[in-house]
């Protein structure tokens, strides 16, 4: 609680200082009339912070950055602050504090630059601790080893002092078990870059970087409680990385343009991992490749197709979350206008394909391979100027292949859709939409095949939005659903649920500032066995479960001033469900009544604020607050 | 406006021709990419029923009796179709050395493929116990805010026991849901850690067997 107070004192300084300090920052004036502090040093510093507390969640943000150019000497720097706390999360309070600052000149060829960053994030919960810290100071330098036209090729070279902290720390019923590891040492990076065109179709660009670090860090471990211990570790610990990237564009042909990109880094590092209390060697691989053609064949006929690849290697010594990834698709997508075809001309067609297959295996688990297709088509039809079909088809198939085949799996989906929009002015529109999907699981293993199942939903849905005078508007929607459930070989489990949903909203506006909102959703389901008759073989449905859920919301919002608003909001739902066989029947009821109040403005001196305080009351919890504020100055 | 070049109309035709022929051929040949497999002949029924989740309570029941009759595909019904946001308790995560979230992109396939390795780690005679604590109140945890729907703090306990070895992974999750026509399914799963003597569901998943070496 102190400390909650100890915060808001801060926030109240926070922002009395941008109110006292904007006159300092306001722009240089008239002749004669005195240059602010600020003007006088040619630094303007941008300030933004932001404040919100839901429920008993608070965060508090703050940035402050500047940027400085003496004698072609860039100076940029930029502080961060977070605090943030949550209640619900184990009395959660966590800090962040990061501070950047970077420097450089050009010359000609020649660039130097210096960076520095400190990191600060500390989470306390009831039940652990954590606090990290990382500092880094870079000195570098980047040359032009060619230059001419767009093309040239750069070498860069930096390197500085690095530096880490990290405490864990775990309470137990009985005292507390501690690891920290501090570590400190050397970093060091080169990279060669370089970047050709030629003519205004060829442009290549890549580049190789190393970066490598090596640190002496000790750690320590303490147990206390029913058993105390303490184990000090001191270790060197290093880190490499290699990377080569490249991208590539070719546009020479309006028929076929081609872009490609690649980047593949390798890396190892070795470190004390304290949860594992030993020396961690971690080896990371990864491969990205990327192939984009396109292009338009016929003015009515274009393509495109897309192929990439994708590799990822994780591999720990001591720890079990070692993992390969291997991902690879290739996509083909195109679109053809119908000019002469008597009915369907005019319509547009879109035609899709893709192919992929990707495997994973990890230490832990099971290892499998995926492989999965899709191809779609689709028809768009414009029927004069106020109605338009749209009719969509799809299948995908997605296989699974495990080390243990009893885990093996098909899923085959369908989809239809045709969907018809009608807008005879700008006053009204409607369409309607009926839908199939079907989904098929099929289980390989005879094991588990009893389970295969269909899944298949029909849907119908109809809207309409319509503006009617004095600026209401009224939208509605209907649906109607059915979701079968097909088991293939144990049909006596089969069941359907069906669904039929209207929502209504009306907008009211009153005058100029005040605007009435209504809106009602009515949902009736109902859900149960669908299984064959015993009588005449058809098949039946026994409703076993029915829920009649109905929500209303209104909200009416009034502007005080262009600046200024106040809303209230309330909200009364209603479930209402029934187990027929059983006759039993519950029903739930939850009304929330929230009042809002907005404010926002931007001052001449460039001071900007915004802020919404909101309170709700609730029949099924406390009353809780939601506040946001933002406030932000360029000085 | 930009003058198109001259194409000769005959090139042209050349070329669309050329280009459906293609469109043509890999529609046959996809042809044979939508062919599933076929099931082995079944053997015994699925041990539970699998009931349509026309309620949140329900899918909690699915969740709760699909994976202690290790029944996996009904337990991966209850997952929203596509990405599913699993956030780790960030103290946790801290003491176990991971920095970045450990479950980036996550799908219901994902979540069904590490649960069936969990489920795959158990002996014959290893029990699972799946608990929803205070179920019969769990409408009163049941939050709207906006268009979310979730259960708040929701308490649950995943008792695996062999012989007289005994190990519990609990702790508190919001749970969001989302319903699409008349079915409701997970979509967002935010864990906590309730003490230092259990692991979460999230370190579960993480470590993919009932009794990996980190309990207590």
């Amino acid at each position: 609680m102190a400390r909650w107070r100890k915060d808001r004192r801060w926030l109240a300084v926070a922002v009395l200082g941008l109110m006292l300090g904007s006159p300092a920052a306001r722009a240089q004036g008239a002749p004669g009339q005195e240059a602010s502090l600020l003007d006088r040093y040619r630094i303007h510093p941008v300030y933004d912070t932001g404040y919100e507390v839901n429920r008993e969640q608070r965060t508090w943000k703050q940035k402050l950055a500047l940027d400085r150019s003496i004698l072609r000497a860039d100076f940029k720097g930029q502080a961060d602050l977070l605090k943030r706390k949550d209640k619900r999360r184990n009395d959660l309070e966590q800090t962040q504090r990061k501070l950047n600052l970077n420097a450089e000149r050009r010359y000609k060829l020649l660039r130097l630059y210096t960076r520095g960053t400190m990191d600060r994030d500390r989470v306390d919960q009831t039940i652990s601790s954590r606090h990290i810290g990382r500092d880094n100071l870079t000195v570098g330098a980047e040359a032009t080893l060619f230059s001419r036209g767009s093309s040239w090729i750069k070498f860069k070279a930096d390197g500085g002092l690095i530096s880490t902290e990290e405490i864990n720390i775990r309470r137990r019923s009985e005292g507390y078990i501690a690891d920290s590891t501090n570590a400190s040492g050397l970093r060091g990076g080169s990279a060669l870059s370089t970047s050709f065109t030629r003519g205004k179709d060829l442009k290549f660009s890549g580049d190789v970087a190393f970066e490598g670090a090596r640190k002496e860090s000790k750690s320590i471990h303490a147990e206390t409680g029913l058993t105390s211990l303490e184990t000090r570790q001191s270790a060197t610990d290093r880190d490499e990385q290699i990377t080569y990237t490249y991208t590539g564009e070719w546009t020479r042909f309006e028929e076929a343009k081609v872009q490609t990109r690649g980047s593949f880094a390798d890396g190892s590092s070795q470190y004390y991992q304290a949860s594992q209390q030993g020396q961690e060697t971690k080896v990371t691989e990864r491969r990205d490749f990327s192939l984009l053609v396109d292009g338009t064949i016929t003015p009515t006929l274009h393509y495109n197709l897309n192929m990439s690849h994708k590799l990822s290697l994780l591999d720990y010594k001591l720890d079990q979350r070692d993992r390969r990834t291997r991902d690879s698709d290739l996509q083909v997508e195109a679109g053809y206008t119908i000019a002469r075809v008597p009915i369907l001309s005019g319509s547009e067609v879109l035609w899709a394909f893709s192919v992929g297959e990707g495997d994973v295996e990890v230490q832990t688990g099971n290892d499998y391979r995926s492989e999965r297709a899709q191809m779609s088509g689709e028809v768009n039809r414009p029927l004069g100027s106020r109605f338009a079909v749209t009719a969509r088809g799809e299948i995908q198939l997605t296989q699974d292949f495990y080390d243990d085949p009893v885990l093996d799996q098909d899923v085959f989906i369908e989809r239809f859709n045709v969907s018809g929009r009608y807008t005879p002015s700008d006053r009204f529109r409607s369409t309607v939409n009926y839908r199939i999907d079907s989904r098929e699981t099929i289980l390989i293993s005879s094991d588990v095949s009893a389970g295969n199942q269909i899944q298949e939903d029909y849907a119908i849905v109809a809207d309409y939005t319509a503006q009617l005078p004095a600026g209401i508007q009224a939208k509605q929607s209907f649906q109607v659903q059915a979701s079968y459930q097909s088991f293939v070989y144990t049909q006596e489990k089969n069941s359907l649920a069906r669904t039929n949903r209207v929502v209504t909203s009306l907008d009211v506006p009153f005058w100029t500032r005040t605007l009435l909102q209504f809106r009602h959703d009515f949902l009736k389901t109902d859900s149960g066995a669908y299984i064959y008759a015993s009588s005449g073989g058809g098949r039946a449905y026994a409703r076993g479960v029915e829920r009649l859920q109905q929500k209303l919301q209104v909200t009416v919002k009034h502007n005080l001033t262009r600046e200024i608003y106040v809303k209230v909001d309330e909200r009364y739902e209603v479930t209402y469900s029934e187990t027929v066989a059983t006759q039993a029947q519950s029903r739930m009821d939850k009304l929330n009544f929230t009042w809002e109040f907005g404010f926002q403005k931007q001052f001449p001196s460039g001071f900007k604020v915004a802020a919404v305080a909101a309170r709700t009351a609730s029949t099924q919890e406390d009353s809780y607050w939601n506040i946001r504020a933002d406030a932000g100055m360029k000085f | 406006m930009k003058p198109q070049p001259y194409t000769h109309p005959g090139k042209m035709r050349a070329r669309a021709a050329a280009a459906a022929a293609l469109a043509i051929a890999t529609a046959l040949a996809g042809g044979c990419l939508f062919q599933p497999r076929d099931a082995g002949d079944p053997g015994e029924a699925p041990p539970i029923d699998f009931v349509q989740p026309t309620s949140p309570e329900i899918v909690l029941t699915n969740v709760k009796n699909a994976l202690e009759a290790r029944y996996i595909p009904f337990y991966q019904q209850s997952y929203s179709k596509g990405q599913i946001e699993m956030e780790m308790d960030p103290g946790e995560a801290g003491a176990l050395g991971i920095g970045e979230n450990p479950f980036p992109t996550w799908t219901p396939e994902s979540e069904a493929r590490r649960m069936r390795s969990v489920l795959n780690s158990m002996s014959a005679e290893t029990e699972l116990e799946v608990i929803w604590v205070d179920f019969e109140n769990v409408a009163d945890k049941w939050r709207t805010v906006g268009d979310e729907e979730y259960y708040e703090g929701l308490e649950y306990r995943l008792v695996f026991v062999e012989g007289v070895k005994r190990v519990v992974y609990e702790g508190r999750v919001d749970l969001y849901l989302k319903q699409e026509g008349s079915q409701y399914s997970i979509w967002k799963w935010i864990d906590t850690q309730q003490s230092q003597e259990y692991h979460t569901w999230c370190y579960l998943r993480l470590y993919q067997e009932w009794d990996h070496a980190f309990q207590g």
